[in-house]
């Protein structure tokens, strides 16, 4: 395994402390996993050089060629189409759980969103993060600067978890506010009722919107690996059940796939991207997934 | 059911435990905070019901578990009757085993008394050696008290055949009597019978009822080894005609062939040519020409068997003399007899057998076995005031029509006739031939001549119509009694009650008592009982005598204090006494109160009875015969025994016998010595059937006896007890009834201390034990 690609574990990804870090090792780890991979060539790489022009960023020269030829040449990267990205990070108080004590919801879905706004920034789309609880808490307006960078993994790094949650409010409040047509990247557990979720799914589809919505979960929310008997505490509706973990595995997986698929099929339907995802899983997942979607726009 | 320790019952209190525990100490659940909470709401209900579920089933498990130890440590048995036991005592068991010769019915390649020995040996080999046992049979030796298995087990093994068991009933009694003894103890007894009729009489069942009743403690099991359809060929108690013959009588000899079941008869048959044995022509040879043409013949169809008659020869072997063709009759059947006749027997004593050639379950019976003895007339001296005084007397005991007639009375004539033949015994004439049928040779005398008659080569000596004898008279009586001899006293009309009161010490030992009046009451001669060997051979005839039409118009009656020794063997319709005898000494004395021989008109009196003079002369002809036959101890003497019984040869004063060799049926000679004084040989161990011979004196040949042992017809009888009656009398409360020595030893297991249960209830335990551990550790399973 490439050690860039260890970069991608979010055991790994647990141990680097700034979110900038993070957010860089995961797409270097990721890019560098990429040549070994169907992504080879893909647009995000350099394609060429043209002539500096004023207004250019000066950190786009490519000083390895001006050392050869003393001309001012920048790199032209073959996705040149600006896509307007939204990180829209769920705050709700489930999205603090962790169970093996490794990354919580919240910290894999940060980290996560981190990478993409790294990776967008670096392919000069702008993208901008919205927060959300019961409706949406903060907002930033997304830019291509290298500088949004900064802000918005500041704004995510102050972010804390502990508000109740109102997905579709939150998704048709962006709705509103949105004047053209814009990636939305939810990341989010869904821990609340899907229909109005995938109502408001639907009808930011509707208004041309393009949808990856990173369903994060725990870990232990999709193998449920206790034993014996447990009483589990929801923290956000403050409910306690008394179950016999053993007997109740296969019925709650059960459940959760049934959940999974629902978003499945919605997603299919709506042509919006639907990635299950939990705490134990390596990053490029995600990552794939917004490529995937870039590319398919450009 | 019953516990062996109750007590530890009240440990099954502490089910109380895990009652508290589940209500008072529950199980707290993990705590895990778990957003998706909703996910688990959706199926929580049935979650939580089954939980509950779980719960419920383990407390339950834990308190059976808890209950079922307390139950299984208290050992708890099942009884299977309600019979009363001494619960927890050792055993005391009583094994009875019918060992009769019927037992040697073999089925299925076993005799029954074998299958009944291995049933015995099965259930102590169960029992616990804590236990004490008993082995009874119907033998003998009873054995008086209890002891070890392993010696129950040998005598089990040494258990032989006894041929003159005793009654059941006895054996049943003992053994009971033996473990009630035992009163700590648990008390069993078991019965191995073939439940036949002749096993288990009337008499036997209520027997061994009234002894079960009077041991309450006591559990009776009575084990069926027999057959339910028994199949058997048997030849029936053999009749000869006398066990004494005279020379040139013929032997006379008939029994019948039975068949338990008809069909039998043609398995005999088979049985019979699967020998091999040849039918053909009887041999001719001592068979009567009449029963020859009868039966001698080839077997007419497959039903028949063969019946042969063997005579041993000088040296004990068995010659064939004959052999008949029979079918056999059912057990309804009647007249279908087989008859032998031997003729021209030599004299002495011969021996033989008569055999079924079969070879069918029970062997027993299909062999008889005979001893006849030949030897000369008896002598009798007849005394009387005139010659024509014992007319009638000696015409019945030697008749003149059979050629040696007291044509000449004279005692010197009629000894050395005797002395003739039995110096010649192989010559023409006057030969055997001319005593055939003769059993007594008789002799007259005159009463004044009487003292001056030697007396030694007489067997008995007749006093007919005695007038007042001389004192030397009644002592050479006297002594002739002494010397083993018989007189017979008839008192008639001569005999005076002043003569006869103040005779002679020497009369004393001869007359029953002082005379006390002569009586003049008409009545006739009434005899009651048969077993005197006096009047043993009017037993057959004893309801055809018409004795009424024979009256007695004068008797003698005798003062009421009669001799000890005297015994009334027979009396007058009016109870008066007609028959008296005396045993004086070795001797034997008869006294009639009535004349034997009083003519039908005498002169110048009245008869005193028409006893010889009757309408019909048949009944004082026999009468006289068994009379002198008593006296000249020829009905003394005899030749065929059943098995059991004690054998008496009486030997005569002159016979210096000190020892004695008797040879067995099976070949074994064995040597006795007869302590001085003894005037029988008494054997009481001769219990194997057969042909016995007794011999004393070498070469003088002072004794040559024999004998026969014959079981009894009735002792082969394999007719089944009927159930229900059985068990009217032997209830099934008190009595258990069984076919198998499985159902005795389950019975005796649970009925007395009960089965334990204690490993099937630990068992149980344990399987609710592990069944609990498994719930439990799938229950609270710990993460891994």
């Amino acid at each position: 395994m490439p050690n860039t690609e260890k970069y991608l574990k979010p055991e790994v990804i647990r141990q680097i402390a700034r979110l900038d870090l993070r957010a860089e090792f995961i797409v270097k780890g990721y890019l560098q996993g990429l040549h070994a991979s169907p992504f080879h060539g893909f647009s995000v790489e350099f394609s060429e050089h043209r002539k500096y022009a004023p207004g250019d960023d000066p950190q786009d020269i490519d000083w390895l060629v001006f050392a050869k030829t003393d001309k001012y040449y920048v790199k032209k990267f073959e996705a040149e189409t600006n896509i307007t990205g939204y990180l829209m990070m769920d705050t709700s108080q489930s999205m603090a759980y962790t169970y093996q004590q490794t990354l919580s919801k919240f910290e894999y879905s940060i980290c996560l969103a981190a990478a993409l706004c790294y990776l967008m920034i670096h392919q000069n789309d702008p993208v901008g993060l919205i927060t959300f609880g019961e409706r949406i808490v903060n907002s930033l307006a997304p830019k291509s600067k290298r500088q949004q960078i900064g802000n918005i993994l500041s704004h995510l790094a102050r972010l804390k978890p502990n508000a109740k949650t109102n997905i579709s409010h939150s998704l048709d409040q962006l709705a509103a506010m949105l004047k053209h047509s814009s990636l939305i990247m939810l990341f989010s557990d869904l821990l609340a009722d899907p229909e109005p979720v995938l109502s408001a799914l639907r009808r930011l589809r509707h208004g041309g919107h393009d949808v990856i919505l990173f369903h994060v979960l725990d870990e232990a929310e999709v193998t449920f690996p206790f034993h014996g008997l447990v009483e589990l505490y929801d923290p956000e509706s403050r409910q306690a059940v008394e179950v016999d973990a053993d007997a109740y595995r296969s019925d709650y997986k059960q459940a959760i796939d049934q959940f999974r698929d629902q978003f499945e099929r919605e997603s299919s339907r709506c042509r919006f991207d639907y990635v299950p995802l939990d705490t134990s899983m390596p990053f490029d997942r995600a990552l794939t997934e917004y490529l995937v979607n870039r590319r398919s726009r450009g | 059911m019953g516990f062996v320790t109750p007590a530890l019952l009240a440990g099954s209190v502490l089910v109380a435990v895990p009652l508290l525990l589940h209500l008072i100490m529950r199980r707290q659940p993990r705590h895990h905070t778990f957003p998706a909470l909703r996910f688990v709401q959706q199926r929580h209900e049935s979650n939580r019901r089954r939980v509950k579920l779980r719960h419920l089933l383990l407390l339950a498990l834990r308190c059976v578990l808890i209950g079922g130890l307390a139950f299984a440590l208290a050992r708890p048995t099942f009884q299977w009757s309600d019979l009363h036991g001494k619960q927890g005592g050792p055993l005391a068991l009583a094994l009875v085993l019918d060992n009769s010769l019927r037992m040697q019915y073999v089925h299925q390649q076993q005799s029954l008394l074998d299958k009944a020995r291995d049933m015995a040996v099965h259930l102590i080999d169960q029992l616990p050696t804590t236990g004490s046992v008993v082995v009874l049979d119907r033998g003998r030796m009873v054995s008086r008290h209890l002891s070890e298995p392993s010696i129950a087990r040998t005598r089990l093994k040494g258990l032989t055949y006894s041929s003159h068991p005793r009654p059941m009933e006895n054996a049943v009694r003992t053994a009971i009597e033996l473990v009630d003894a035992c009163e700590e103890c648990r008390q069993e007894v078991v019965v191995f019978t073939d439940m036949t009729r002749a096993s288990l009489t009337e008499t036997t069942i209520e027997q061994i009822a009234a002894a079960v009743e009077e041991a309450p403690a006591v559990h009776l099991y009575l084990v069926d080894v027999g057959v339910d359809k028994p199949h058997n060929l048997a030849l029936s108690n053999l009749q000869m005609n006398s066990e004494i013959l005279t020379p040139g009588e013929s032997l006379h000899m008939e029994l019948e062939l039975r068949a338990s079941t008809v069909s039998e008869v043609a398995d005999g048959a088979a049985i019979d040519r699967g020998q091999g044995r040849v039918p053909g022509p009887a041999s001719s040879e001592g068979v009567s020409t009449s029963q020859r043409s009868q039966k001698d013949h080839s077997p007419m169809d497959d039903s028949q068997l063969l019946v042969e008659l063997y005579l041993n020869d000088a040296q004990g072997h068995p010659v064939k003399r004959g052999q008949q063709w029979y079918s056999p009759a059912g057990p309804s059947q009647r007249d279908n007899k087989i008859v032998f006749e031997l003729a021209d027997l030599a004299l002495g004593t011969h021996q033989g057998s008569i055999h079924l050639a079969v070879a069918d379950s029970l062997m027993l019976d299909n062999t008889r076995y005979f001893t006849v003895v030949v030897h000369s007339p008896a002598r009798v001296l007849l005394a009387g005031n005139t010659d024509h005084d014992t007319l009638f007397v000696r015409e019945a005991l030697s008749p003149s029509v059979l050629g040696l007639s007291a044509q000449d009375p004279t005692s010197e004539s009629r000894s050395a006739e005797l002395e003739r033949v039995e110096a010649s015994p192989s010559s023409a004439a006057p030969s055997r031939a001319d005593l055939k049928g003769v059993r007594f040779l008789c002799d007259s005398v005159r009463f004044e001549d009487l003292a001056q008659t030697s007396l030694n080569s007489y067997d008995a000596v007749a006093l007919l119509d005695p007038p007042a004898l001389s004192e030397i008279a009644w002592q050479k009586l006297a002594d002739f009694t002494s010397a083993g001899h018989g007189v017979g006293i008839f008192l008639g009309h001569h005999a005076s009650r002043q003569a006869f009161n103040r005779e002679s010490a020497a009369a004393s030992l001869l007359l029953p008592g002082k005379l006390r009046r002569r009586s003049r009451e008409i009545t006739y001669f009434s005899p009651q009982r048969f077993d005197h060997p006096a009047l043993k051979e009017l037993s057959d005839y004893a309801a055809d005598i018409p004795w009424p039409i024979y009256p007695v118009f004068q008797f003698w009656e005798f003062s009421d204090e009669l001799a000890l020794d005297t015994r009334v063997i027979a009396r007058f319709h009016n109870n008066q006494p007609a028959l008296l005898a005396r045993l004086a000494s070795s001797g034997r004395v008869l006294t009639m109160t009535t004349p034997l021989s009083d003519p039908l008109e005498p002169m110048g009196r009245e008869s005193w009875n028409l006893l010889p003079t009757g309408p019909e002369p048949w009944p004082f002809v026999l009468l006289t015969g068994n009379l002198f036959g008593f006296l000249t101890q020829e009905s003394n003497q005899r030749t065929m025994f059943q098995a059991g019984e004690t054998i008496s040869v009486p030997l005569a004063p002159r016979q210096q016998v000190s020892s004695f060799i008797l040879r067995q049926p099976d070949g074994h000679s064995l040597r006795q010595t007869l302590p001085p004084g003894q005037d029988a040989i008494r054997i009481s161990t001769a219990e194997t059937l057969g042909n016995y011979r007794l011999a004393a004196g070498g070469k003088l040949h002072l004794l040559d006896h024999g004998f026969s042992i014959n079981t009894s017809a009735k002792s082969s009888l394999l007719t089944r007890v009927d159930l229900a009656q059985l068990t009217t009398v032997l209830t099934p409360e008190r009595v258990h009834f069984s076919r198998t020595i499985t159902d005795v030893q389950q019975e005796i297991d649970m009925g007395q201390s009960g089965q334990d249960l204690f490993p099937w209830a630990i068992f149980l335990v344990a399987l609710v034990w592990g069944t609990e551990h498994l719930l439990a550790n799938r229950f609270y399973r710990e993460p891994s």
